[in-house]
């Protein structure tokens, strides 16, 4: 609070619980006690609160029960099966799923090879025919594949009429 | 923390991250009765209230491993219980029925006021004074905004400066200034009579 404009008579209630609580700063709590000191309306609010922070205080504390700690515990250990039942169970599902999983697993095995073969061959110079000198054993149900030694003497074939 | 002396019940805490289980009962054991009280008095029941605590403990106890000491160990764990109250009382409450500030608050057997032979009538008459206060005091807490109740009674019981209650209640000290003084004028309408 401006201590000029509490000289000229202003009242300091918006003040009083933070300086009932060790808030304000210094000067501002030197000037709220001499307002304190010298306005009786202020003074009168300054004690009724102090008397509600009295009353609040003056209600005993609760001990905890006995059983507190108990029920605490309980409650730890359902938690802590539920968790493990929970971990148990999605154990037991991918379980009953394995041969699911294994035929799953093998399939992403092949595509994977594959992928990874058909781009190994990529670096070939041959755009045409990627490859296909590592992949013969692909092509071997392919009956121009099987009779590759024919091409030996293309050069003399090609010259014949009619090629 | 860093570069900060870490507080004992943080290095606790630690301690219970990397397995040790009595390191925590020893926090358990210190801020039980702490935080049943901080409970009992956000919602006025003492059963409701330990039910509170206990799932505040409960966190604690599974949040270990995301653990990390970013400030001291009893902010962080009044920040939980800050949570737990917000958020579960209104659920929890379901378990025990309708309350109503028309009743009384606490209908506990351990918090009820023990039966005194005819000739201590005048302590009866004492404890039944006391009691109806207690209780009167209760339910002007219960009237309150939650974040009201809870400012206050970080203030008035547990002593909390400012600045730590807003580090409680994830707001500003501005903020924290403004909920007590609310609060304490509230109080003081409530408590009309009784002051």
């Amino acid at each position: 609070m401006d201590i000029k404009k509490q000289k000229t008579g202003d009242h300091v209630r918006d003040l009083i619980s933070a300086f009932m609580d060790g808030e304000l700063p210094v000067r501002q709590a030197a000037a709220v006690r001499r307002h304190l000191d010298e306005c009786p309306a202020c003074r009168k609010e300054y004690e009724a609160l102090t008397s509600v922070d009295h009353l609040l205080r003056g209600v005993p504390a609760v001990s905890p029960s006995a059983d507190f700690s108990r029920n605490f515990w309980k409650k730890v250990n359902a938690v802590e099966t539920r968790r493990s039942r929970g971990l148990m169970g999605l154990m037991g599902i991918l379980g009953s799923w394995r041969p699911v999983l294994a035929a799953a697993s093998a399939l992403v095995i092949v595509v994977a090879g594959s992928v990874f073969l058909y781009h190994s061959g990529s670096d070939n110079n041959d755009p045409v025919m990627p490859g296909i000198a590592e992949n013969m054993t692909f092509y071997g149900d392919y009956e121009i594949v099987q009779n590759l030694e024919l091409f030996e003497n293309w050069e003399e074939i090609a010259s014949l009429d009619g090629i | 923390m860093t570069g900060e002396r870490m507080d004992a019940d943080a290095a606790l805490m630690l301690q219970f991250k990397e397995g040790h289980e009595e390191a925590f009962l020893k926090l358990f054991a210190k801020y039980q009765a702490p935080i049943i009280n901080f409970c009992f008095r956000f919602c006025s029941e003492r059963t409701l209230a330990e039910d509170l605590a206990q799932e505040v403990f409960l966190r604690v106890y599974r949040g270990r491993g995301r653990y990390r000491v970013e400030a001291r160990f009893s902010t962080w764990l009044y920040r939980i219980a800050v949570n737990v109250c917000l958020n579960e009382t209104r659920k929890l409450r379901k378990n025990y029925g309708t309350y109503s500030l028309d009743q009384p608050a606490n209908d506990d057997p351990d918090s009820r006021v023990p039966e005194f032979p005819d000739e201590n009538q005048v302590l009866v008459d004492d404890a039944m004074v006391s009691h109806q206060r207690d209780e009167r005091i209760h339910r002007a807490l219960q009237t309150l905004p939650d974040p009201q109740r809870i400012a206050l009674v970080l203030r008035i019981y547990d002593e909390f400066p400012y600045d730590e209650i807003a580090s409680r209640m994830n707001v500003s000290e501005g903020k924290v200034k403004t909920l007590i003084f609310r609060g304490r004028r509230r109080l003081r309408e409530a408590l009309e009579g009784v002051l």
